[in-house]
């Protein structure tokens, strides 16, 4: 498919899975970042088509993310696509407040995700 | 009613009731006695008139006896009647007589106060008058006629050989009443002639006349019967002319107290006279000539000074009425004043303004009661204080919960979510390198991983729906569970549920979300423990009742499943209560005790009705009158709790 996915989460399981979910699903072309400053840095550099931000990092959160590629790019590129690991889509109004293309749960099977990007890209 | 209202209300009474009868009663006794002094003065004044009139009268009347008894008017009479006769009232000798006699009779007249003395024949001719025997003769001539009053006084002394009274009669020629008294004369057995005295009017009007004691209105009237009239024989203070002008006719009910006292009767009345006017009256017979009198004084001038009396006394009531008002308002005043100022702080701090303090004024019952207000107003400000310290700490302290659960949601689920990613990588990716034992190992434990991330899912549901409160609102309960329906519809299609929905459910108000909740948890229960033989299909059905009696909105979601013992009824909606192991069926156990807390919330209870292979119903209430709770934390919808749907169409 050609585009590039910027995934951007502290917790290394989880970013193995998404990994391996995104492989199995024909993206090729995927980075990652295990935290904020890390991920908007890559943002910068790699100009991905697509970020995936954890919403708890290191020192700061996804939403700030969101609001730093907003910043560099603007409001239409790149995608960028929120999850969550709480059960709730507690901060689903943040998310929006930020920007953000679309807002889902994590799940073991990251069915919520994989849609979500289908609608995307 | 305002307290200085009340007061004066209350003055009024307590003090003019009183006044008033004291008023009256001095009052009413006041104007008897002053009316009892007026008439006993009247009394006196008419009784004082009466005796000397008739004293005079009566003097009049003896003296003309007396005057018949001195022997040169004897001789007098028997000249005059010799010479008139013999000689004729023309002659000389007439003229001689005349100068002799005329001087001592005149005298006479005088003394008495007589208006004539005169001679009369035994034939009823006038032989001489002291007046002048030609005047006496064209006025009085009428002697000698039948009807006169003097020729029947004349008659009346011969027949009774005594002395005789006329009638009080009016002359209109001599414009004079008279009364004659005359006097037979008898020389042996023969009438010589009479004496005969004229009496008129003239010496009455001195007591007439006289108002001692009569004020301004008082007047003496005096009449005499005159055929069926009372006559007025005097002038009257008020009328110059009254005198044989004015009169009375007899049996009319005009002067009735000149009428009594011409019959004879003494008395004291009131009476309408003569001008219209209303008069106290106090009536005498004048019985020497047959005359009466009443002494009378207008009823306004008896009643002035009554009146007066009045008019003082009613100026004292309103001053005294007056003052009590003023009197009240000041004590009113002094006593609601404290009052009004305590409750209108009152009202400050009922609107909230908690510094406001009443003025203590003094140390009666007012100022201890602004004392007391006062402690409690303090006593409520230190319990608001530490109210609102609890509600900081319970707030502080339910955002810490709410922290907990975010953290606890967020880092228990985590690891789950990698146990389970990696065990189904395995799975997938090195299915070809695991032999069956271990492929049922891997099964195992994505199981387990799964069944403890439900298990902290439905913990924290739990914990949401006690602390979260969404705002009541009308919900279509139909729409509702269409809404529920529509979000497991896979289920239903895949275990081909028979699934009917009543179409009289109500509208409502409740929680929506949590409603929602409910059914779901009642219809995913009713499918998952449908019967499990291959032939039978799941039957549920979603119904509704009004319980009048208790004012209740009455659900109940019915299944033909396997059904639960009675002895089990109780328990199943404790928090992970499971009737059955894992395998058998899936579940945590915490829906029964998530819908138990959702409808108590709404002042409602669950109930089963079931019995084993006999499918079961669950019933839940709502009360028709359910109050919103208070809201403690965030808003359920904010939070995010809503479906993965509902949160996309936020985005």
């Amino acid at each position: 498919m050609g585009k590039k996915i910027l995934v951007i989460d502290d917790n290394e399981v989880d970013l193995l899975i998404v990994k391996r979910y995104l492989t199995h699903e024909g993206f090729s072309d995927i980075i990652t970042a295990s935290g904020a400053s890390e991920g908007v840095e890559k943002a910068k550099t790699e100009k991905p088509d697509l970020v995936i931000s954890d919403t708890l990092l290191p020192g700061s959160n996804g939403f700030e993310v969101c609001r730093q590629v907003r910043k560099i790019y603007g409001p239409d590129k790149p995608k960028i696509i929120i999850i969550t690991g709480a059960i709730d889509a507690v901060d689903a109004v943040q998310a929006k407040k930020s920007e953000a293309d679309d807002y889902c749960a994590k799940t073991s099977d990251c069915a919520p995700l994989l849609e979500a990007i289908k609608k995307l890209i | 009613m305002k307290i200085t209202t009340k007061f004066i209300i209350w003055f009024l009474i307590i003090s003019l009731v009183p006044l008033a009868i004291s008023i009256y009663i001095s009052y009413n006794r006041s104007r008897q006695v002053l009316e009892e002094e007026v008439a006993k003065s009247l009394m006196a004044v008419a009784d004082n008139k009466a005796n000397q009139i008739e004293a005079h009268l009566r003097s009049q009347k003896e003296n003309a006896i007396t005057l018949s008894y001195y022997s040169e008017v004897i001789s007098a009479l028997a000249r005059f009647i010799e010479v008139a006769n013999k000689a004729g009232i023309d002659s000389l000798e007439y003229r001689s007589a005349e100068q002799e006699f005329k001087p001592m009779l005149g005298y006479y007249q005088r003394l008495f106060e007589y208006d004539d003395i005169f001679f009369v024949s035994p034939e009823n001719s006038v032989v001489f008058s002291t007046a002048g025997i030609k005047d006496i003769n064209s006025i009085y001539g009428i002697a000698s006629y039948t009807d006169s009053e003097l020729n029947k006084v004349l008659n009346q002394a011969r027949l009774f050989q005594e002395t005789a009274l006329s009638n009080l009669q009016y002359y209109p020629e001599a414009k004079k009443a008279a009364i004659f008294i005359a006097t037979p004369i008898f020389e042996g057995l023969d009438l010589l002639g009479y004496v005969v005295v004229q009496i008129g009017t003239k010496g009455i009007l001195g007591f007439v006349k006289d108002y001692t004691g009569l004020g301004e209105t008082g007047e003496t009237i005096v009449v005499a019967k005159m055929g069926s009239k009372a006559v007025f024989i005097a002038p009257t203070r008020f009328d110059p002319e009254a005198a044989f002008i004015r009169k009375i006719a007899i049996g009319t009910s005009e002067g009735l107290d000149l009428q009594k006292a011409l019959s004879g009767e003494k008395g004291l009345g009131v009476n309408i006279n003569y001008r219209d006017q209303e008069v106290l009256s106090v009536w005498r017979p004048l019985p020497t000539f047959g005359l009466a009198m009443a002494v009378t004084m207008d009823t306004r001038e008896v009643f002035a000074s009554a009146n007066k009396l009045k008019n003082t006394l009613f100026s004292i009531s309103l001053a005294l009425v007056l003052l009590v008002v003023v009197m009240a308002v000041l004590i009113a005043g002094s006593v609601s004043r404290p009052i009004k100022e305590l409750t209108q702080t009152t009202k400050t701090i009922s609107e909230g303004d908690l510094t406001a303090r009443a003025e203590i004024t003094g140390k009666d019952e007012i100022g201890e009661l602004a004392h007391s207000f006062n402690q409690m107003t303090d006593k409520l400000v230190e319990a608001k204080a530490n109210v609102e310290e609890q509600k900081r700490l319970l707030e502080a302290a339910n955002k810490e919960l709410d922290s907990f659960v975010y953290t606890v949601s967020h880092d228990l689920r985590a690891p789950l979510r990698g146990v389970d990613g990696l065990v189904k990588f395995l799975e997938e990716d090195y299915a070809n390198k695991l032999d069956e034992q271990g492929k049922e190992y891997l099964k195992k434990i994505r199981s387990g991983a799964n069944h403890m991330k439900a298990l902290i899912d439905d913990l924290l549901t739990l914990s949401r729906i006690s602390r979260i409160k969404n705002p009541f609102e009308e919900v279509n309960m139909k729409d509702l569970v269409d809404s529920v329906v529509g979000r497991i519809e896979f289920d239903i299609k895949q275990q081909n549920v028979d699934l009917k929905i009543s179409e009289n459910l109500p509208v409502l108000r409740c929680d929506k979300i949590k409603i929602a909740e409910v059914f779901l948890n009642l219809i995913n229960n009713a499918i998952k423990f449908s019967p499990k033989k291959k032939d039978s299909q799941p039957r549920v059905e979603v119904g509704y009742n009004y319980d009048r009696e208790k004012a209740e909105h009455v659900f109940f979601v019915k299944d033909n499943g396997i059904g639960i013992d009675k002895k089990y009824h109780s328990e199943i909606f404790g928090i992970f209560k499971r009737l059955h192991n894992q395998d058998e069926y899936e579940g945590t156990g915490a829906g029964l005790s998530i819908v138990k807390k959702i409808i108590e919330d709404h002042n409602g209870s669950v109930w089963i009705d079931s019995e084993p292979g006999q499918g079961a119903t669950f019933y839940f209430s709502i009360s028709e009158k359910i109050e919103q709770p208070k809201k403690i934390g965030q808003l359920l919808v904010e939070s995010g709790a809503a479906s993965q749907e509902e949160v996309r169409e936020k985005l």
